[in-house]
């Protein structure tokens, strides 16, 4: 018996089952995200005194770090792209370049965290520092997840491209929707904790 | 979608990123310059997440029940940010702000 609806949209929410998923996943992490704010928030309003961003953080390594990360998301775009396009060389290309970017985003970030710990600077140092390795950290981790996606889908989804193109590119739109969130987050943590 | 039609999305979508990137430049310079003012960083920060979600996301093609889901989203994220700003500073209902350095009242020895 096949599964309903793992290609074709569904008529009342207009999506394919793969993509509705995706949506309420990203929506949970959302609240995630969202507390970890929060407590960003609550613990800079208590406190008696916060350093600024930029004082503190290096900004142009994390100037640097969203403009790869954008990149990142428009290498995405065009693997999906290539695959509706059914160009699976192109595919798998693009698709090395988006987990090859992600890898450069995390190499700059440690690089970042060893000039933190050399100085002494650690999660235990101040509040500033437990939010900022914590927000940083979780979003590390969701990086991560997605280069490792990537590259499975650069590594092995060749066998599904064959037999079912249409469910492989729509796996691959909801890959991007993920990487795209990751970018997304980033995009608010970058202001949050480096720039004010 | 033919392949016309798929170059002119690939162009438009790369013009987005290019924007969200250069805003990304611009937040920082205007935080390096200035020593960081939150509400510019923030205000500039919305307006890359918009682009993100609405193009690169492709929300705007999306029915209306996923842009109710995101509109939810956003309110829970206003709501316990405001939340959490409001029990912080405790201006509810005028009363005063608590004093954390207190130390916690023991009981007395009898």
């Amino acid at each position: 018996m096949d599964i309903p609806y793992t290609v074709e949209r569904r008529p009342d929410t207009g999506l394919y089952n793969g993509k509705l998923g995706m949506w309420l996943f990203l929506a949970s992490e959302v609240m995630l995200f969202g507390a970890m704010f929060s407590t960003y928030v609550l613990l800079r309003i208590n406190a008696t005194d916060w350093p600024s961003g930029p004082d503190v953080l290096n900004v142009p390594l994390a100037t640097l770090n969203t403009l790869i990360l954008v990149s990142s998301s428009f290498m995405i775009v065009l693997a999906w792209n290539a695959s509706k396009a059914n160009d699976y060389k192109k595919f798998k290309k693009f698709m090395w370049i988006t987990a090859g970017l992600g890898t450069l985003f995390l190499v700059i970030k440690f690089g970042e965290y060893a000039d933190k710990i050399q100085h002494d600077h650690l999660p235990s140092t101040s509040t500033f520092y437990a939010i900022y390795f914590a927000l940083t950290g979780l979003h590390i981790l969701h990086l991560f997840a997605g280069i490792l996606v990537c590259l499975f889908h650069a590594l092995f989804s060749r066998k599904l491209w064959e037999s079912k193109p249409e469910q492989f590119t729509n796996r691959i739109e909801v890959t991007a929707m993920y990487w795209h969130f990751v970018d997304l987050v980033w995009l608010i943590m970058f202001p949050t904790l480096y720039l004010s | 979608m033919s392949s016309t039609e798929q170059q002119e999305a690939v162009s438009s979508q790369r013009t987005l990123v290019i924007v969200v990137a250069v805003l990304a430049l611009v937040s920082a310079g205007i935080g390096v310059a200035t020593g960081g003012i939150p509400i510019v960083a923030m205000i500039i920060a919305t307006i890359q997440v918009t682009i993100v979600l609405y193009f690169l996301m492709h929300l705007k093609s999306e029915k209306l029940a996923m842009h109710g889901l995101t509109a939810l989203c956003a309110f829970f994220i206003v709501f316990m940010l405001a939340a959490t700003i409001t029990a912080a500073t405790n201006t509810i209902n005028g009363t005063e702000k608590l004093d954390h350095t207190k130390p916690v009242a023991t009981e007395e020895a009898h």
